[in-house]
């Protein structure tokens, strides 16, 4: 389908012409992935521009031989085809503008082929879910992390259904956990539109086994690996105590930190120690408040609560940010820095010229200093940034992805410069999503950051207790396939994050015993279901609560309770995603029905018996659907009395409020609404996962119980007092830092990993 | 002339740059206001008409977001784009002396134009531009108010464009090489400087 | 509200305020000014502080210039005629793009350009440079405190004036680096590809855009018939 023969990309230049790369030849058939990969400045950029026939546009004076041809049709240079998608590596760089929000950024490609508004929204909402952007749908394009942005620039690409996709670094702003859903993504669409996609990356960044073909740049030819076979290695974290006895060059104490009173804590109470010449890892995934954190530390955002102490002084009151401070920063984006002509007089601008010089030569750069730094490629200007920065002795430097366009001699290189320092007494804080840098730096302290949603705890991210790792890397269902030991697992977990309640506000820490049980006897004792209950399960994720009660149900007599699971979304019922976790009498109603209509019928029905647990998810977001739910449910309400309802979005509570309502729940952060900023993590791990990764004991409460008193007042204003309030699950994972063996899970199960919303808390309420 | 894509987003960056650079020079608290960088930028680089397109577009820009009556300046933003493109004739922005001699006529005809808008439509406050200036003249110096707006303009005017026309004049040199390529047509480019 | 019929109402505002008598027209102005500055943004762009200031600024220069004379130290009242005058039409313009502005989101301005059949590079560029705005914006002020940790001081005026130019150079160089590459998104995007462009978003002429269009409408034929303010000098 995709045929290179001979290529060969050279550059006119003062100096004559440059050749990028040459020699490159392959071939690939419709569904094949393929890599690209090469050291930096190898022309990986190149050869996708030119695959995709955008090189007038990138460069006008760069020149292709060689011949080239997809689907039959030979390639020609400025008249890309239509079905040829390209994401490039900057996310914060591929908005078209004409939209402000993420939703309406996503349908664009959709809107230049001039497709009608219905079949769009229908495609787009799909993928969204796949992408895990739908709790981030109705933000902002400027609220999203760069992480964010690069997902919604993949899935826009995807949108049109292009036969030649082509992605140029992306996987540098992606967290792990995405990483390899997009992957999964890519191959089931290859597969089954039959399309090539090519998606070039720095050598280590990924693993080979992902490709069918890589093409290596930096030989010129291209070789064939064997078939994938997704093997997503899990790591552990290594933590050792920082060493006692040293004065700590940085010291961040309850350090407290949000964009706004209305927006959730970003930080809370966040306490870290780094040694002179230690180091600290910043993990945690896209959104979690890595640049934020740098942001703080160099004084340009002021903390809310807490300090920040430089060598023992207060440096959070500083005033603006200058030379020969004693926290510098490496930044992201290394364009920022150069000022001068060249790469030579760039290194003797800085404070510290004879150590500027040593940090250009472990780096590399000594080949370069005559040229201009703008012409130089970006690993290498991400290097440059990082010697200037590095160049003014600063006591704490902060680097922001280090690694990024960084080839593997590029990351020895950096990791040398940044021994070498270490060894200058230079305090590290080095954020990055790297494993090669994580891996390097094994012997540091990690500080793992939650998503912005979370009121997070992080102190044992750094010190952790003894003995417990600060974050387990856990399976699906904790590793468990068997229903049996995953409920037991599960309960387990539980019960451990109970112990470890916070209290906050009028919620005393429970200690008691298994919150599962206090919820399966607040609906036996005080709501008096004994029989026919039906649960309805609108959409995913919330639905492995119910699969949980509705087993016990079963268990404890109550043998006519009905568990309906609607996958919206598809708008199917995956009958093999309820079979395989094995509930023998989960009723299921398939429907070729539309959304609404689905909907409708289904609460119809379910609403006949006497009591309904449903369950929505964000999938119904739309108003137009809800609406005619709203009326069925509000209708059977006022026959049966008794709702319980897992919701995903705030303003569902109240629209259920206003008719009469019970109510409801509130998950942690989720948000469609902006209500509480955009949320951040990664919901990924469904349903039971974040409770998982509770960290030390320390459970975060989220932020429903801020928004209690809201719900309260609904619930009153409806005429329902509260029963009782449980919570589901503790906190969003983290587990995007901590890839899981996928493969190793059933193709059902994958469904759940393809959406997003954990409950966080379940008010069970009834009629006054 | 065909656009291209490269040519849509150059000029749209132009027009921002004029709105960008004016608020970064009020950042640094600077007396000028160089708010016709990316409009000299685009004209001499790309063509008059892309320049005068980045020109109003910045104004139109500047008039939705800082100072709605803006946009009645369009005349002198095309001006400018014309008359600077004109000027890569005569070694505009190649050579240091051509630039400011350039910069002082575009001063002088920014004045000229935006004269008449600012006397009859706004009694003499330009709001974009040296209005102190021009109430010195005006109230202190006693002259009239035609020829106080005329005299407010000159004396900013012919300052800030030649300060705007070395700013550029160093930016197309400071290019990097790979840059340059996509200005191939420019005649800026191909002149050598003495 | 259609954004047509806002564009249409807020142009009648500016002629009604601009020509009707004279206590009206300050009403109408003082009330479109209150109206415009208290109302909640749609667009998420708020822009009422800057306007406000240059507004002060505005009237403050006008009786500068007219309404007091420096050497009898009085105020002329023929001079204080002209500043309000010009505070008039200041507020009117001011008022009326604030309400737009504030009222217009992205999508609609969007989907109201298609309708009316403008070309999408016309549209393109509009929104480019709108996107680009707030991205310069950021990239100021990452790039002067980027040069402000290497040590480019800008403590007094002329070390002001000598870090605006490296400033500058690089907010330039790395802003055209990537319109090189979002220019190809842009295509990849299928901006250019011939036929009709749709709007996710779709615009209805509702039952309040015939009223608005309507008082335009009669505004203007009132107008009409009294002749303009500026006609008439």
């Amino acid at each position: 389908m995709l045929e290179a023969d001979n290529l060969c990309l050279s550059f006119a230049s003062a100096e004559g012409e440059i050749a990028s790369f040459r020699g490159v030849s392959f071939r690939a058939k419709g569904g094949e992935l393929i890599g690209v990969t090469g050291q930096s400045g190898s022309g990986k950029t190149g050869l996708l521009m030119a695959l995709g026939g955008y090189l007038p546009y990138w460069a006008p004076a760069c020149e292709l031989r060689g011949s080239l041809s997809f689907s039959g049709r030979p390639v020609r240079q400025g008249e890309p085809g239509n079905d040829t998608a390209i994401v490039i590596e900057n996310p914060y760089n591929q908005n078209t503008g004409f939209k402000s929000g993420v939703f309406e950024e996503l349908l664009v490609p959709l809107e230049m082929r001039g497709i009608a508004p219905e079949i769009m929204r229908a495609s787009a909402r799909c993928l969204a879910n796949r992408f895990g952007l739908s709790h981030i749908r109705g933000s902002k394009l400027e609220s999203l992390s760069g992480g964010e942005l690069q997902r919604l620039h993949i899935a826009s690409a995807l949108i049109a259904r292009p036969n030649l996709l082509l992605l140029d670094q992306v996987l540098a702003e992606l967290d792990q956990g995405f990483q390899q859903r997009l992957f999964t993504i890519l191959r089931s669409y290859a597969g089954e539109r039959k399309a090539v996609i090519l998606l070039s990356f720095n050598p280590g960044e990924t693993d080979l086994d992902s490709f069918d073909t890589v093409v290596n740049l930096s030989r010129g030819v291209s070789e064939t690996v064997s078939k994938p076979v997704c093997k997503i290695p899990a790591y552990l974290d290594k933590t050792a105590p920082t060493p006692a006895g040293q004065k700590p060059a940085i010291r961040l104490r309850d350090l407290s930190f949000r964009y706004s009173p209305r927006r959730p804590w970003l930080f809370e109470s966040l306490n870290l120690e780094v040694s002179q010449g230690r180091g600290c890892l910043i993990l945690g995934p896209n959104g979690s408040g890595k640049s934020t954190l740098g942001k703080l530390i160099l004084g340009i955002l002021k903390p809310d609560g807490g300090s920040i102490e430089v060598s023992g002084r207060d440096f959070a009151r500083q005033r603006k940010p200058r030379a020969g401070s004693a926290v510098n920063c490496a930044f992201q984006n290394p364009d920022l820095y150069f000022c001068k002509r060249s790469v030579k007089e760039e290194l003797e601008f800085g404070t510290d010229k004879e150590l500027a010089y040593k940090l250009a030569n472990l780096t590399g750069l000594s080949d370069h200093l005559d040229k201009n730094p703008y012409d130089l490629p970006r690993g290498l200007r991400k290097r440059l940034s990082f010697a200037i920065a590095g160049s003014s002795r600063p006591e704490v430097l902060y680097l922001d992805e280090p690694s990024q366009y960084q080839d593997a001699t590029g990351v020895e290189a950096l990791i040398e410069a940044m021994r070498f320092l270490l060894d200058q007494k230079t305090a590290l804080l080095c954020c990055s999503h790297d494993r090669r840098i994580v891996d390097e730096f094994s012997d540091f302290p990690r500080l793992v950051l939650g998503g912005e949603s979370r009121a997070t705890k992080v102190s044992h991210g750094v010190q952790p207790q003894e003995g417990r790792p600060a974050v387990q890397p856990l399976g699906l269902f904790g590793g468990k396939t068997d229903v049996g030991d995953a409920r037991a697992w599960f309960q387990n977990t539980w019960r451990e994050a109970i112990e470890g309640w916070i209290d906050i506000g009028r919620q005393r820490s429970r200690h008691d015993e298994d919150i599962l049980q206090i919820l399966i006897e607040k609906i036996r004792g005080d709501l008096s279901i004994d029989q026919d209950c039906r649960i309805l399960d609108l959409g995913c994720g919330d639905g492995i609560w119910l699969m949980l009660l509705g087993k016990w149900l079963d268990e404890n007599g109550l043998t006519k309770a009905r568990l309906l699971g609607i996958d919206v979304q598809q708008a199917l019922i995956d009958h093999a995603r309820w079979r395989s976790i094995g509930r023998a009498n989960t009723h299921f109603e398939a429907a070729d029905l539309a959304e609404g209509e689905l909907i409708g019928a289904l609460c119809g029905k379910t609403l006949g018996g006497k009591a309904t647990l449903a369950t929505c998810a964000y999938v119904l977001h739309d108003e137009p659907e809800l609406t005619p739910m709203l009326r069925t449910i509000s209708d059977n309400v006022e026959k049966n009395g008794l709702l319980v309802c897992i919701l995903a979005h705030p303003e569902w509570a109240s629209a259920l409020a206003s008719k009469g309502f019970v109510k409801i729940v509130q998950r942690a952060g989720q948000n469609g609404s902006g209500h509480w900023g955009r949320s951040t993590p990664d919901w990924r791990w469904l349903g039971l996962y974040p409770l998982m990764e509770v960290q030390g004991r320390t459970v975060y409460l989220p932020h429903a119980f801020r928004i209690l008193d809201d719900y309260e007042k609904a619930i009153a204003a409806a005429g329902f007092s509260i029963l009782s309030v449980s919570p589901l699950l503790a906190d969003g994972g983290k587990a995007s830092d901590h890839p899981v063996d996928v493969t190793c899970v059933a193709a059902a199960e994958q469904n759940f990993i393809a959406h997003d919303s954990p409950p966080s808390v379940l008010i069970i309420a009834r009629k006054l | 002339m065909r656009a291209s894509p490269f040519k849509i987003s150059f000029i749209a960056f132009c027009a921002a740059l004029n709105v960008g650079v004016s608020s970064l020079v009020h950042l640094l608290k600077l007396p000028i206001y160089l708010d016709s960088v990316g409009t000299i930028l685009a004209s001499v680089l790309i063509g008059p008409l892309e320049g005068a397109a980045a020109g109003v577009l910045a104004l139109l820009i500047i008039s939705l977001t800082v100072v709605p009556t803006a946009i009645a300046y369009c005349a002198t933003a095309i001006a400018i784009a014309f008359c600077s493109s004109f000027f890569t004739r005569f070694k505009y922005l190649a050579t240091m002396r051509a630039s400011i001699l350039g910069g002082v006529l575009l001063g002088v005809i920014a004045a000229l134009l935006s004269v008449p808008v600012t006397v009859y439509v706004f009694h003499g406050a330009s709001l974009v531009g040296a209005d102190v200036v021009t109430a010195f003249f005006h109230r202190v110096t006693d002259r009239s108010l035609l020829e106080s707006v005329f005299l407010g303009g000159l004396s900013t005017d012919s300052i800030d464009k030649v300060a705007t026309s070395l700013l550029c004049f160093f930016l197309i040199k400071a290019m990097p090489v790979r840059l340059t390529s996509h200005f191939a047509g420019a005649r800026i480019l191909s002149v050598k400087p003495e | 509200m259609h954004p047509a019929a806002r564009i249409m109402l807020a142009f009648c505002f500016v002629l009604a305020a601009l020509n009707a008598k004279a206590p009206v027209n300050y009403s109408i102005a003082g009330l479109g000014i209150l109206y415009s500055f208290s109302i909640k943004s749609r667009s998420g762009f708020n822009p009422a502080k800057i306007f406000a200031k240059m507004l002060l600024f505005g009237i403050v220069i006008l009786f500068l210039m007219h309404g007091l004379n420096f050497h009898t130290r009085a105020l002329s009242t023929k001079g204080l005629r002209v500043v309000a005058d010009g505070a008039l039409r200041f507020a009117s313009v001011f008022a009326a793009t604030l309400w737009l502005v504030k009222g217009t989101t992205k999508e609609e301005l969007y989907a109201l350009m298609l309708s009316v059949r403008m070309p999408i590079a016309a549209i393109l560029v509009v929104f480019r440079a709108i996107w680009f705005l707030p991205h310069i914006f950021k990239r100021v002020r990452d790039v002067l405190l980027a040069h402000r940790l290497r040590g480019l001081d800008s403590s007094n005026f002329f070390r002001r004036c000598l870090a605006l130019a490296p400033a500058l150079h690089a907010i330039f160089a790395s802003m055209v680096l990537e319109i090189c590459e979002s220019s190809v998104v842009m295509v990849s995007k299928g901006i250019w590809i011939g036929g009709p462009k749709s709007s996710s978003l779709q615009l209805r002429w509702s039952c309040r855009d015939w009223i608005a269009a309507g008082a335009a409408g009669l505004v203007i034929v009132i107008l009409l018939f009294k002749g303009t303010h500026l006609a008439r000098g």
